[in-house]
């Protein structure tokens, strides 16, 4: 499965490089990747991160919504539910607002990772050392809550309409016209994050039999947690800080892998980056062909998509 | 490649423009706008054959000032990739919006003017001439500029009569907006700024009921579009008021944008106080 998942996002990579508003032949594209001929700019400023960006983006969401299903041993796991993607969020909109984004463009970027860095630290410590995960969740959702509603006042306070949508497209999420700059911001952070999410899967595979079984095994639970979470933000909060909120990938693409990793936490956290990844840049290759007037978000496709597939999910499972 | 072209061609292409201002046969630069706003500029100071593309909104009377203008021109999505293909001399854009894809175009050596959105009718006129100096217009934008300048001249004498402009949701235009400055033009009281209502803010319900200006400013495109905010205009609190309350509409492309056509928002508010008097 991880060749077919492979082959898969491969193909879908070349054809997110191969698609855009200037046609490209293929041997200008492929010549263009290593910085050959006209196209060389083109492909290597606009096409490259843009695709690089989208695979990295849904890897790291389909990855971390794995993780967290497996820790937290629930189906309705996502990066929302411990609060990283609301204040990555939170974090990006205030950079937005106080207009540090316009005065030192890193800024943007930063302040997004700060707050999903701020939120793993405040949901931990709010959690408890080695408590149970029913307190994770709930300190989740309170820090959930409180991003969300720092952000709601903050497009309340905007200083004008032009700010106002400027900071509610950033939320709707798009990998459009990024540079490298955000490749380089983003790429060391959601390597680091999803490198700790992917070691710890013998933990989730114990913690799949129960806590206290998994802590018989040898497991500490309080630092898989703890692991976890950390991950989720480093590589979440990179995700988001560059591409903005992107929704529905961490919740639908590990359910759709589940039954072909016999139902083991640990072979389902590859396939679901790779399945994550192939989503995102398939999403980012439909606005781009979609004929709007301006491009539609990626957030918005995720969601259009990915909320009638999950409610056709549960409708099959409810009669099975 | 063509970034590495655009930097060692720097130097002479300073020396381009000075020239260009000498002989006018030296081509002008071409521009590819990706903004509502700069849409409207580049239209309004830019011959013909200078623009490349605008945007898609350029064309919507209801949005823009230029449509007329905008008829028929390439339109683009404002992505850097359409930018590239077409390689104008320069780039006009948003502040806002179009953040990451200035970011982008600037990196790979294009000049983008990314606009700011003055709020007062100075900075409207400064920008208007920047903008027509990059496109060789200079001229033309001054004497655009001056023109502007001279619609907004606020008229001797006390206002004639209080008016309010009335956007969605109960937002209002306060001191030390553009709308402010065209009001007062007109020879008309802000009541938004006489409630001490900042730049940009919202006016409940009550105390437009408590306190009616005699001249209630709707947008055209809110007077057309159903919408709750005009359901909220309807409000029996308002149909019952007595005197009723005066209502009409400014065309909304003549002062959504900041630019030399707001002249035309400031002449039907002329219009306007003119009736209420007669």
């Amino acid at each position: 499965m991880l060749a077919g998942l492979s082959a898969a996002l491969l193909a879908a990579a070349l054809a997110s490089l191969a698609t855009g508003y200037v046609p490209l032949p293929w041997p200008e594209l492929v010549a263009g990747l290593f910085g050959q001929g006209r196209a060389g700019p083109l492909v290597q400023e606009i096409r490259l991160p843009r695709t690089l960006l989208a695979i990295g983006v849904g890897a790291t969401l389909g990855l971390s919504g794995a993780a967290l299903q497996g820790l937290l041993r629930n189906p309705l796991a996502e990066p929302g539910v411990v609060g990283i993607s609301a204040s990555a969020g939170l974090g990006s909109v205030l950079a937005l607002y106080f207009g540090m984004a316009a005065a030192w463009p890193p800024a943007l970027p930063l302040s997004g990772m700060a707050g999903a860095g701020l939120a793993a630290i405040l949901v931990l410590a709010l959690a408890g050392r080695a408590a149970g995960m029913l307190s994770l969740v709930l300190a989740g959702v309170a820090v959930s809550s409180f991003a969300v509603a720092l952000t709601a006042l903050a497009l309340n306070l905007a200083p004008n309409p032009y700010a106002l949508s400027e900071m509610l497209f950033w939320l709707l999420g798009s990998v459009r016209d990024r540079s490298r700059d955000d490749v380089l911001y983003a790429a060391p952070l959601m390597i680091l994050g999803g490198a700790m999410l992917l070691a710890g899967g013998r933990g989730l595979d114990a913690l799949s039999l129960g806590e206290e079984t998994a802590a018989s095994l040898g497991v500490r639970v309080g630092r898989l947690q703890a692991r976890v979470v950390a991950g989720t933000a480093l590589a979440v909060g990179a995700a988001v800080s560059v591409a903005g909120s992107i929704g529905f990938v961490g919740l639908v693409v590990p359910h759709l892998l589940r039954p072909l990793c016999r139902h083991r936490p640990s072979a389902l956290l590859l396939p679901s980056a790779l399945a994550g990844a192939i989503l995102v840049v398939a999403a980012d290759i439909l606005v781009r062909l979609v004929p709007t007037a301006i491009e539609l978000h990626l957030g918005v496709v995720t969601a259009l998509v990915g909320a009638p597939f999950f409610l056709a999910l549960l409708f099959r499972l409810g009669r099975g | 490649m063509r970034s590495s072209i655009r930097r060692r061609l720097s130097g002479p292409a300073a020396m381009g423009a000075v020239l260009m201002a000498a002989s006018p046969a030296i081509a002008l630069p071409t521009v590819v706008s990706i903004n509502l706003c700069a849409d409207q500029l580049a239209l309004a100071l830019a011959d013909r054959a200078q623009i490349l593309a605008i945007g898609p909104l350029a064309a919507d009377p209801a949005l823009s000032a230029m449509h007329g203008e905008a008829a028929g021109m390439p339109t683009v999505r404002g992505t850097a990739e359409e930018v590239l293909r077409l390689a104008p001399d320069l780039v006009l854009s948003g502040a806002h919006q179009q953040r990451k894809t200035n970011a982008l175009l600037e990196r790979m050596g294009f000049r983008v003017m990314a606009l700011p959105s003055p709020d007062d009718v100075e900075g409207v006129a400064r920008m208007t001439v920047a903008v027509a100096e990059a496109l060789g217009h200079g001229p033309r934008g001054r004497r655009l500029a001056a023109e502007m300048r001279a619609a907004f001249r606020v008229p001797a004498g006390p206002p004639t009569a209080s008016a309010l402009v009335w956007r969605p949701n109960g937002f209002v235009s306060g001191r030390g907006t553009l709308s402010d400055a065209g009001l007062a033009a007109a020879g008309l009281d802000n009541a938004a700024a006489r409630a001490g209502i900042g730049a940009w803010g919202t006016m409940p319900l009550e105390r437009l009921v408590a306190r009616p200006p005699d001249l209630l400013l709707l947008e055209d495109y809110m007077a057309e579009k159903s919408s709750r905010a005009q359901a909220l205009l309807v409000h029996p609190a308002l149909a019952r008021l007595s005197p009723p309350m005066r209502v009409a509409a400014v065309p909304t492309a003549d002062w959504l944008c900041p630019g030399p056509w707001m002249a035309g928002a400031v002449g039907r508010l002329r219009d306007l106080a003119a009736e209420g008097r007669g």
